[in-house]
């Protein structure tokens, strides 16, 4: 059974339209990210499953019961924001407790609860600690660890990592991981960063403009994109237009950029259907040449080569005039990646790791 | 949610209705009872006349009132002239010395300006403490008389205004990126131009700021004419004073106080004319 | 050479704001009467200035005003500032209008205007008018100190609030209370001193039934300077310090 389910939700701001008949279920326990760009409506997902915001239309389930119109305090959900909102004029502990105090608990169960949450946040010991006394970071775990010591079924991350430095970041995807491992809650997410999201997350729901484009395991959702949005935000694609010339039994034959290569067809596309074909920069083979390229490459010649440690990226520009990137990576076996400026290069891929996405 | 519209309603109205009561009805009574006749029993009367307005220009009362602004606007100079360095070398001062040196100028700027003036008559009179010290060290053998002169009155506005000069140009000294000045240098201009071209012109709203908190009070402060100037010195607001206590004249009194509330307005109107023009420029 | 410069520029507008004071201050612990001459130190003024019955009686006046006049302007002020800061009010920008030009206006505009006010509304002059005239000019400090705290907040600290499970009562008295308090408290010391050292406003509104202190000092001064009075300004200019100070330290403390 779905822990949160969302039935056609919406939401306007302003006669704004910022969520846009939305519908969700989100499963106990998992790991669950909200991903898109600023402005898609994610947080505001998050406020209205927080009780923060209430909803124009539609119906919000939170364990099997309608909360749609139950205010932010009585709802079993915990929030940690963006900007970690913690009260400056309390210290750990206090923030910590907040909740349970208002709950009426007992002060010896508080501290005990405390102390435990923040052994969890791997901050013991800090509770008399007053919050500007505190970094970044730290601040980070008590806003975790004050949303946590209430027990939600639900913990919302609305952004949380995004004001720490590259380090950090990499350590508190760690620390979250573990975290929802231990704890066994269900974790929703919200980033704008796909790294964070395909790192992360159990699934991945992909929003644009308050709608959600796809929802799938962060393999799905990088592998194959339903869409041009999906397949242009996470990660990087060159796309290519195509036209279908013939169709065999699970292949096609496809046009494009003036030769002819055979493609799968998952899809029932149909003799003469305009297609646009998503390539991957590392799923791009590239090929030195002196003379002409064998039949299903595309030449073209490298423009830019791009050192990045473990790889070398390459912007090429086919003969066709199409800018494109083809990612290289070591191996013990070829050494040789790097490339002139200028050189004469084939490009292709594997049959089968291509998208093929109707035209829009 | 409407509880809460409520709340809202009901804060933000009673102090809505506290300034319309208190400050509005009794400012609008001020310009219309300026457009009216004097009457010596129930203080104004009808007809609406424009005779106090003429009053003002006429070259009688126009002496008195343009004397009276000169003591403000000297004061005002005087202010710039001593704020405007101190509040420089203050912002320059380090950075660990300057919360001690804002708070002495604080202190005397909510200190009342009643016992700073009186402060001031123990030190100036006859038998006071610097005729003492002139005495008593021979450069003079009869006390030198400062008490009620013009000198003693400009010592009385600029001691009480000082402050009100120097925080609103600290507030942009101290803001001000020194990066610009070093920018200025490095492009070849001298000491000279880099204060006419960089600095003065950024510190400008700061300028105007402190000249209005001078100007301004300086016009109203009459008690300082009357404890150290004696009977000669007028303020425009010893003028108004007496309109109100002395001659019994409400409409001509009100018509001076709207020509100070006309200032008030021209002069808040340059400065956010200046601040805009500032907030308009940073942004580029 | 720039540096020593500086240095003396400041020393001497120092000296100049802080000499006069400093002579009363030390002149009220003098033992003449009538000369600047130093003649021993004692407290003469001070036992004198408390058997005067007529200075202590305006003294009284003068901290009833103050203090009932900047509680209701804190207390009104706070209100205004929150519902106005916290809530998105339409009218915003007209208030803070209101509030400024009240803060600008010339002392002497406000005091005639009110004089008229309460005369022709039949008004006696007295303790209420005055406590009216103080709360008026007072608000506008508190409002601003006030406002100024609110809008350095987090707002998404109340949302965290609401949703740790707080009613909007707890959001109130537990968040936002305990976070503007320091702005409050200031506000309210700060109007407790302008309120204590008005003279302009006072002299339009108040009648002579009911005489404050800068009014009492104001006159006493206009006929000769006496020794009780030196002995009254210093502890008027202390309770100013330690006030300003305080308030000082309230502000001040919020941007750690």
């Amino acid at each position: 059974m779905a822990v949160v389910r969302l039935q056609n939700i919406s939401k306007s701001f302003d006669r704004q339209m910022v969520i846009n008949n939305l519908c969700l279920d989100i499963v106990k326990g998992e790991f669950l990210t909200l991903l898109g760009p600023s402005g898609c409506g994610k947080t505001t997902v998050l406020r209205l499953i927080a009780g923060l915001e209430t909803c124009d239309s539609g119906t919000i389930l939170i364990n099997g019961r309608d909360q749609t119109r139950m205010p932010a305090c009585d709802r079993d959900v915990n929030t940690v924001f963006q900007s970690y909102a913690l009260f400056p004029h309390m210290n750990v502990f206090d923030n910590i407790a907040f909740g349970l105090k208002l709950k009426k608990i007992a002060g010896t169960r508080i501290r005990d609860r405390v102390k435990e949450a923040l052994e969890l946040v791997k901050l013991e010991g800090l509770e008399t600690r007053p919050i500007h006394q505190l970094s970044g970071g730290q601040q980070q775990r008590v806003a975790i660890a004050r949303a946590i010591v209430n027990r939600p079924l639900i913990l919302l991350l609305d952004e949380p990592l995004s004001a720490l430095d590259y380090k950090l970041r990499k350590q508190m995807r760690l620390d979250l991981r573990h975290l929802h491992r231990k704890l066994g809650i269900t974790f929703v997410f919200v980033t704008h960063d796909q790294e964070e999201a395909l790192t992360l997350s159990d699934r991945v729901v992909v929003m644009h403009n308050g709608c959600i484009q796809q929802t799938g395991t962060p393999k799905d959702i990088y592998e194959t994109p339903v869409n041009l949005f999906v397949a242009d935000f996470v990660g990087e694609s060159n796309i290519f237009d195509a036209q279908v010339t013939r169709t065999l039994d699970k292949d096609m034959e496809i046009q494009i950029q003036g030769i002819t290569k055979m493609v799968q067809n998952r899809r029932n596309f149909t003799k003469g259907q305009t297609v646009k074909i998503l390539l991957r920069p590392e799923d791009m083979t590239v090929e030195r040449t002196r003379h002409q390229c064998p039949p299903g490459f595309l030449p073209g010649q490298v423009k830019e080569m791009i050192y990045k440690g473990t790889t070398v990226d390459l912007l090429i520009r086919l003969d066709s005039g199409h800018d494109i990137f083809a990612t290289e990576f070591f191996n013990e076996d070829d050494q040789d990646i790097f490339y002139d400026v200028n050189e004469r290069v084939c490009v292709s891929w594997i049959k089968g790791w291509e998208v093929t996405l109707p035209h829009e | 949610m409407n509880e809460r519209q409520g709340f809202k309603f009901f804060a933000v109205f009673i102090n809505m209705a506290w300034f319309a009561l208190f400050v509005l009805v009794p400012g609008l009574m001020v310009v219309g009872i300026s457009f009216l006749t004097r009457d010596m029993g129930s203080f104004f009367a009808w007809p609406p006349t424009l005779v106090h307005y003429k009053e003002l220009v006429d070259p009688v009362y126009a002496k008195v009132l343009g004397n009276s602004l000169v003591y403000s606007l000297n004061t005002t100079l005087l202010c710039l002239g001593i704020g405007y360095p101190f509040a420089w070398f203050l912002s320059r001062a380090p950075a660990y010395r300057r919360p001690l040196l804002l708070m002495m100028v604080i202190i005397p700027f909510w200190t009342s300006s009643l016992i700073r003036t009186y402060a001031l008559v123990i030190l100036l009179k006859a038998n006071g403490i610097i005729n003492a010290v002139l005495m008593g060290s021979g450069i003079v053998s009869e006390p030198v008389s400062m008490l009620y002169t013009d000198v003693a009155v400009y010592v009385g506005l600029v001691y009480s205004l000082l402050p009100f000069m120097i925080l609103p140009l600290y507030a942009v000294l101290e803001k001000m990126d020194l990066r610009l000045v070093e920018a200025a240098r490095d492009l070849g201009a001298n000491g000279l131009q880099v204060f006419v071209h960089v600095v003065l012109p950024l510190s400008l709203p700061g300028i105007m700021a402190g000249c209005i908190m001078v100007f301004l009070p300086a016009m109203g402060l009459f008690y300082i004419p009357d404890l150290l100037g004696g009977a000669k010195t007028m303020l425009v607001g010893n003028f108004i004073k007496n309109q109100f206590l002395t001659t019994s004249n409400w409409p001509f009194g009100s018509a001076a106080s709207v020509f100070l509330l006309l200032l008030m307005v021209l002069m808040l109107g340059i400065y956010f004319l200046l601040s805009n023009r500032f907030n308009r420029n940073q942004t580029l | 050479m720039k540096r020593w410069m500086g240095i003396s520029w400041v020393s001497l507008v120092f000296a100049f704001l802080y000499g006069p004071l400093l002579v009363l201050m030390v002149f009220s612990f003098n033992q003449a009467r009538y000369t600047t001459a130093w003649q021993g130190f004692s407290f003469t003024w001070y036992t004198s200035l408390f058997e005067n019955q007529h200075l202590l009686d305006a003294f009284v006046n003068s901290l009833i005003v103050a203090f009932v006049s900047s509680l209701a302007a804190t207390a009104m002020g706070t209100l205004g500032a929150f519902a106005v800061s916290w809530y998105r009010f339409a009218g915003r920008k007209i208030f803070f209008g209101l509030v400024y030009s009240v803060m600008m206006s010339p002392d002497i505009v406000m005091g005639i205007s009110l004089l008229m006010l309460f005369v022709l509304a039949g008004i006696h002059p007295g303790f209420l008018t005055l406590l009216t005239a103080h709360i008026t000019f007072c608000l506008p400090f508190v409002i601003v100190l006030v406002h100024a705290r609110i809008s350095g907040f987090d707002p998404s600290v109340v949302d965290a609030a609401r949703d740790l499970g707080a009613k909007e009562y707890d959001v109130f008295f537990k968040i936002i209370l305990p976070m503007i308090l320091p702005a409050v408290l200031a506000g309210w010391l700060l109007s407790f001193t302008l309120s204590l050292d008005d003279v302009i406003i006072s002299f339009f509104v108040t009648g002579p039934g009911f005489e404050i202190l800068p009014l009492k000092i104001y006159s006493m001064v206009k006929l000769g300077v006496t020794p009780e009075v030196n002995a009254l300004c210093t502890i008027l200019f202390l309770l100013t310090l330690a006030a300003v100070m305080t308030a000082h330290f309230l502000i001040k403390e919020k941007k750690k």
